[in-house]
């Protein structure tokens, strides 16, 4: 079985490196059969990987503890469920699992080409069978003009996802072997980290690296447009790369953001410090790419709509990418998480080299075709939603930028002046604080600010009660004494986009119901299901105020103590009262072989007792340290969050309570965000947004003859 | 001047102000890496500056005193040590022989006032063995 695996690697290889070149020279030529190869070829590759992946999975668990991977992250007690997340808990393993994706979506993109190819062939009169999609002389459909972009871009986008899966075999049959064996076989695995032993930390990766991976097909598109010369047809297709790769980026974005918001949720429960974000470098990683993928798809609306940003986008897509290669490597290598710990240098280097070819090539590209990526027309206006988009740009690509060069500074200062310098979270915190209100701001403002040009009755219109509502919270809140004032202001700018989004489904919901006689339930339910990508982005852009308001009350408003109690002893943080009860041992109910101590401890407010909750210490049989368990009584306005530290045989113990607020509004605000990107994302009857939009607007922007450019 | 000269110019004030912004926040918030021995050699010219220490937990030396919640342990890199002071519970993973980065002052008595414990790993899921290959 790892004989078997290994070879799937090498056979992979060659496979890949067979359809890059079938498809370029197929293409190059106008040879539809070797294009079909080239295909056939990315197809063959997905079996390859296929069988490298599942022959690891079943190496993990069956336990075949002669592969040094298995041997390192399985072992014979470890329930099978882990044993599966085994499979990405090392390097080898996650450089496998993004190999895997990665051919994966090659394969759907290759197909969806194949498909739109069949469909043009079938339309097209027997006469003039060439090669090359070219549109009829009429007019196309839009339909028609997205099917002869997909067929034109797909095999060349599909050529470079190939490309980049070259490099991924490379480090899989040369550093990061994950089917390498063991001199000396073990009995038995050291299995995984026991902190890893949650559903968080299974899902965490996995969304990550879908995220992660996704990000490349939206960039291989972005070089096939630039790949297309001026063959006929050319120009249609080449506009169209931001919106055929639209879908690819949106659900990038949205595995990207789940994995973050699981790996936050999985520090806060398991990491046992009260916190979710440390600005911890593999945090950053993740984080860096998500703002300018962010920044990607509000640009890419641009381009779309208008014909503007061609060069921004093409820079962003790639900049996108280049990060997620980083992040990779971050996540899995010791660079940056010691001093003078260069872990795996040889790896580092072939991460280096990868990334400076995929400069060079972008660069090439974009220098070649410079024409390609010139601005179909100026912006009209200052006040728009051009210049409020690009407001948006700049501040998420600022943010990206000073969270990149705060996680490499100590690679930096290592290089220049050879001492390691860090930059601690307040340099994150202070910068994050302007940079993050101004972008929730323009995340209520945005959405109602017109295209082309936007009028003052327009903007009085749309903002009038949600910045009235912002403004009598923010005097209410300051009157009542709540202090910092910065939490105020990052309250207020949450409230004038929750407003802003609210208003904007009533009023939507009112008008519907009015102009087509129906129910208010039916007409909220038509309006948003015939506007998907409007209302879907409304509702991203509500979680973002939710997730913002969590973010801003655990920080400003957390309290915590700590205190060494004995049975009967209570302490009080804030409003609550934590009696200590008892402190007991068990064997763990969930794992067997574990044994835990615990502490009973009832949670009371006003002399109320809420709950009893029991943070514990858990022992492992192969572990010399015991792992903590948090006890979290969580509530919509605030979580009581119990830590158990040390003990003596007098049952003397010490504990931490923290009370964190609102943190429950990160996660309701992490699903709100997902549904939203989910609804965006669905299929809509083609059509349905152009006929739905004229009714949506009173006559206001109507009547000043430019309406609000919507979804049409 | 054009309306695209005027944006370019205002995009242009906004990364310049937030340049600026990034390097006065480095300046004030930056902190050197050290080993145990570089630490020692310059704790005198360090005075109150935050910085970060890396070496290995000597678990011998771990002491809880529950009732003033202080945590003491020293740290080594081979051939110097440096006592450390925290006051707080002891985070998980304090193994004897883990790599353990410290953040904090140099005391007046020679031993190192501890702001903040970073054990290192626990964002890394490589598990520990393989980790430290």
């Amino acid at each position: 079985m790892p004989e078997l695996g290994s070879m799937a690697l090498y056979v992979g290889l060659v496979v890949a490196a067979y359809s890059v070149l079938a498809l370029a020279v197929g293409l190059r030529a106008g040879n539809g059969r070797v294009v079909g190869s080239g295909r056939g070829g990315v197809i063959a590759t997905l079996l390859a990987t296929t069988t490298a992946s599942v022959s690891l999975l079943y190496l993990l668990i069956k336990g075949d503890f002669s592969v040094a991977y298995v041997a390192d992250y399985s072992s014979r007690t470890l329930p099978w469920f882990y044993k599966i997340s085994a499979f990405w808990a090392g390097q080898a393993g996650s450089l496998l699992l993004w190999l895997w994706l990665l051919s994966i979506y090659a394969t759907a993109v290759v197909l969806a080409g194949a498909r739109a190819a069949r469909t043009l062939e079938s339309d097209r009169p027997v006469v003039g069978r060439s090669g090359a999609a070219k549109p009829s002389a009429a007019k196309p459909s839009a339909a028609k003009a997205e099917t002869v972009a997909v067929a034109a871009l797909a095999p060349r986008a599909a050529a470079f996802l190939q490309a980049i899966s070259l490099f991924f075999f490379i480090l899989l049959v040369s550093v990061a072997k994950p089917f390498a064996k063991l001199a000396e076989i073990p009995t038995d695995g050291q299995g995984l980290n026991p902190l890893l032993e949650n559903l968080g930390m299974v899902i965490h990766p996995v969304a990550l690296y879908l995220g992660y991976v996704g990000f490349a097909v939206p960039f291989a598109f972005a070089l096939a447009a630039l790949t297309l010369g001026s063959r006929p047809g050319a120009e249609m297709a080449r506009s169209a790369w931001v919106k055929l790769s639209r879908k690819w980026t949106l659900t990038a974005w949205l595995f990207l953001s789940i994995g973050i918001l699981t790996g936050m949720q999985w520090a806060y429960v398991e990491l046992g410090w009260g916190g979710y974000w440390a600005w911890d470098p593999v945090e950053n990683a993740s984080l860096i790419p998500w703002l300018t993928a962010t920044a990607l798809i509000h640009s890419a609306m641009m381009q779309e709509r208008k014909g503007l940003l061609k060069f921004w986008n093409v820079a962003l897509v790639t900049v996108t990418f280049l990060l997620t290669i980083f992040g990779t490597y971050l996540t899995r290598s010791d660079i940056l998480s010691s001093v003078h710990a260069f872990g795996d240098r040889q790896m580092g280097l072939y991460f280096l080299g990868f990334l400076l070819v995929v400069v060079a090539v972008t660069v090439g590209l974009v220098i070649a075709r410079r024409g390609d990526v010139a601005d179909d027309r100026p912006i009209e206006a200052y006040i728009s939603k051009e210049t409020s988009f690009l407001t948006n740009n700049v501040l998420l690509a600022g943010t990206a930028f000073v969270v990149f060069w705060g996680t490499i500074f100590p690679i930096i200062t290592r290089n220049l002046i050879g001492r390691e310098v860090a930059v601690g979270a307040d340099f994150y915190n202070r910068l994050s604080l302007p940079l993050g209100l101004l972008i929730l701001i323009l995340a209520g403002l945005c959405p109602l600010i017109a295209w082309r040009r936007s009028s003052l009755k327009n903007l009085r219109d749309n903002f009038l009660y949600p910045l009235a509502a912002a403004l009598v919270f923010a005097g209410l809140a300051v009157v009542l004494g709540m202090r910092p004032f910065w939490a105020v202001i990052a309250f207020a700018s949450a409230v004038f986009v929750v407003v802003t989004v609210v208003l904007e489904f009533v009023k939507g919901t009112a008008v519907r119901a009015r102009s087509h006689d129906e129910n208010p339930a039916a007409a909220l339910g038509r309006l948003t299901t015939r506007n998907r990508r409007r209302y879907g982005g409304y509702l991203v852009h509500l979680a973002v105020a939710l997730i913002a308001v969590g973010i801003v009350g655990s920080t400003a408003f957390k309290l915590q103590d700590t205190k060494t109690l004995t049975p009967g002893q209570s302490m009080t943080v804030g409003a609550y009262t934590v009696t200590y009860q008892k402190l007991d041992m068990r064997e763990s109910p969930s794992h067997k072989d574990v044994v835990e101590v615990f502490a009973d401890m009832s949670v009371a407010r006003g002399g109320k007792q809420l709950a009893v909750v029991e943070p514990k210490k858990q022992f492992y049989p192969n572990r010399e340290e015991p792992g903590t368990e948090v006890a979290i009584l969580g509530s919509l306005s605030r979580d009581v969050y119990v830590i158990l530290s040390n003990w003596d045989e007098s049952m003397t113990a010490s504990f931490q309570v923290m009370v964190n607020p609102l943190v429950a509004w990160i996660w309701i605000g992490g699903f709100l965000l997902a549904f939203g990107t989910v609804f965006a994302l669905w299929p809509q009857a083609r059509g349905a947004a152009v006929a739905e939009y004229g009714t949506l607007r009173r006559a206001p922007a109507v009547a000043s003859g430019r309406g609000l450019g919507g979804d049409a | 001047m054009s309306k695209r000269a005027r944006i370019a110019i205002g995009v242009t004030v906004v990364f310049v102000a937030l340049g600026y912004l990034v390097f006065t926040g480095i300046s004030r918030s930056a902190t050197y890496y050290l080993t145990v021995s570089e630490m020692k050699a310059k704790a005198a010219t360090l005075g109150t500056r935050s910085v970060r220490v890396t070496g290995k937990l000597d678990g011998s030396s771990l002491k809880w005193d529950a009732t003033k919640i202080l945590l003491t342990f020293d740290l080594t890199d081979g051939t110097n040590r440096v006592s450390a002071v925290y006051h707080g519970i002891k985070p998980d993973g304090m193994d004897d022989g883990r790599d353990i980065v410290i953040e904090g002052k140099v005391a007046g008595d020679g031993s190192f006032d501890v702001n903040n414990i970073l054990v290192k790993c626990p964002s890394k899921y490589e598990s520990q063995p393989a980790g430290g290959k």
